[in-house]
This record gives C-alpha cells, structure tokens and sequence, in this order.
C-alpha cells in the first residue's frame, strides 16, 4: 500500500504530495514528492534530492521542514514498506 | 515507439480549449478546412486531439493518406461508423470504452506541454482476458505488462485490478491501495527509457559515488583496476551508494590510482 504523508492544507491546497510509492525496488530508499506534471526524489538514507531536474529549490522550504520534522516516522513508514532495503541497520551499509 | 519529438495538433472550435493548447505549442485546427490541410502536408509525427465528439466531426472528409505517423487521441468514445473511418484514416486512435480511463484534459494537456510526455501515461486499462494492464503513453504508444507486476511487498495489501485509474499527471498507476511510478513501469518494461534513465542519473547524481565513478571514466580505468587494495566489487559499491562511510584509507587508495588528493575525489 503506497503511503501518502499528511501535509498541512496550505501544501496541500498548492497541489504538493508526499508519498512513498509501491515497487520502488531498484532505489536507494526515498520519498517522491508531487506537484502537477513534476516528481522529485529525495534519499531518505542521504537527505538530499536525487536528482537536479526538477530543480530542488522549487520545492518550497515549509514543505522541506514538514519532512525533516517527521523524518524518523518517514524513514519508518519506508522501512516497513521495503524491510528488505531498510534505511538504517544493515550492517553491509558500512564498508566493509 | 516513437522517439521522434511529436508534433501537437488540437482539433477544436471552442475558443476556449484552443487558447490552453495554443500556450502550450499545439497547432489549432478549428475547421474543417485546417484539418484537411494539416492532414495532407504534415509529413512528420504528429498527435492529434479530439476533445468533444463535436470535433471529431471536424475530422470528417479527410482525403487520401497522411505523409507522416499521425495518431489521435479522442476524450470521447468512438463507435460505429466515425470509428471505422478514425481508424482507417490515422495509424492509432485511442478513446476511451467501458474499460479505458483517460486522464482529465487539463492533465493532458500538461502532459502535452512536457518535454518528456512519452515518460507520462494518459490512459489505460485492464485486460483481464491476458491478465495484463495496458497503459498508453504520453505520444499514444501502448506498452503491455503483466499484472503479476504489481506484486505488493511483504506488509502491503495486493493490488485491487478493479479499482485501477492512472493518477498524479500521468506519473502513477493506482491500483486500489497500491500506487507504482511510471518511472519504475517503464524502467522495467522500456529498454530506451533505461538508457535515458541511466545517462539523465549519471549525469545528475553529485554523490561522492557518482564523482568517484565520472573521475574514473576520465581517467580510463575500469573498476578492477583498483586492485589489489581494493576488489571491483567493492569500488562498484562505493559508486553505486552502498556504502554509507568511506574509510579514510579506501579514500586514500582510490586517490592513489585516479592521481589526485583525496579531497579532491568528490569535487569531480
């Protein structure tokens, strides 16, 4: 079941999305963030965009702060979604 | 599939609808004369766009055979007779049945407007009968995949393939509860897309694996030509983000044979 982060109205309202999306298999651990006809990634495990288009900066800051402000319940929503590419925990995410 | 950048051309006599495509590049053919003429001179690839069975009847006494691949989208249905003759008269004509759901115009339009479209889905189906969705693309080319695809993970509920609807502007199939990106669909089921995948993600991933990687290819080396200090396998992990710390002395020695400071590994 694909999650969808709660954003408040304003957000909301603009047509912004949150969402962890079913059969992300082939990628580092990520949300997907939505508005109209563009999709960024942002790396649950780095904290950062995955990509440069869209540009990152035209997500709004508030909607960056709602993430960081939940982020330990995101990474938990990811990792019962995918426990086979948790977040955090697997020992082989250190160099060995 | 077409990779071919297509040609828009909308088809309609409401002043309103045809000034949302014009902004977005579309040609305008608002009588039937317009469409006669763009029919018999536009030699490329061209989408064209019904809107309203009203203006598929704009469509009606085109003369002979398109010069160029021209496919047409209508957000009405098309039965009997009118369908024969879009049919006969365009090499694809998708219009949505009992079965197949479209995306509002508004969402195709934007998917018109993208650079990108064919990486968007507009509309599609389930074909029970095969056990297949079938899902067309922002330039109307269908691409078929099983619905044993959509496996749900271990916590999810299965995909419900009689609650289906193509959301987000063409960029997620929602099967019930269960959501995929067109992104991973055509990841999967795309060869071409895997290859602009791969070089769009090269180029934009500033991730130390992704300079480690770009630094390498400049330096003509190939993964194993880091050893003994360090397996191929183990640089291929490093480039491809799987691991979390590099250890000062894995940098050290990636840096020996690239010929630069450690530091400096990541700024490429």
């Amino acid at each position: 079941m694909a999650f969808s982060f709660p954003l408040p109205v304003n957000l909301k309202n603009q047509g912004w999305q949150v969402k962890i999306r079913d059969k992300e298999i082939r990628e580092a651990p990520h949300l997907t963030i939505l508005r109209r006809g563009r999709l960024w990634r942002w790396n649950l495990r780095e904290r950062r965009f995955m990509d440069k288009t869209p540009m990152p900066s035209d997500v709004p800051e508030v909607l960056m702060e709602q993430i960081l402000k939940n982020y330990t319940s995101l990474c938990n929503e990811w990792d019962q979604m995918y426990p086979n590419n948790p977040i955090l925990g697997h020992h082989d995410d250190e160099e060995r | 599939m077409t990779t071919k950048k297509d040609n828009r051309i909308l088809v309609s006599d409401d002043p309103d609808i045809a000034d949302i495509w014009s902004e977005i590049g579309a040609t305008i053919a608002r009588t039937n004369e317009d469409v006669r003429e763009l029919y018999a001179t536009a030699a490329s690839n061209f989408v064209w766009l019904a809107p309203r069975h009203s203006d598929m009847l704009l469509l009606g006494n085109i003369v002979g055979s398109p010069k160029g691949n021209h496919r047409l989208l209508c957000l009405e249905p098309t039965e009997g007779s009118i369908k024969h003759y879009l049919d006969a008269k365009f090499s694809r004509v998708v219009s949505p049945d009992d079965q197949l759901k479209l995306l509002p115009l508004g969402e195709i339009a934007e998917i018109f407007a993208s650079a990108d479209s064919e990486d968007f889905f507009l509309g599609g189906t389930i074909d029970k009968a095969n056990d297949s969705v079938i899902l067309y693309r922002g330039n109307l080319e269908p691409i078929t995949l099983p619905l044993s695809w959509f496996e749900a993970g271990p916590n999810s509920p299965q995909p419900d393939p009689d609650d289906f609807e193509i959301i987000d502007f063409g960029q997620t199939v929602r099967l019930g509860e269960f959501e995929a990106g067109a992104d991973a669909i055509l990841y999967e089921f795309d060869p071409s897309y895997r290859r602009r995948d791969k070089e769009r993600r090269l180029d934009s991933d500033d991730s130390f694996g992704g300079a480690l990687r770009r630094l390498r290819l400049q330096k003509g080396l190939k993964q194993s030509d880091f050893s003994p200090s360090l397996s191929a396998k183990e640089v291929g992990r490093i480039e491809r983000g799987e691991v979390k710390t590099v250890h000062q002395k894995t940098l050290d020695s990636l840096a020996l044979h690239l010929g630069v400071a450690p530091e400096e590994i990541e700024t490429y």
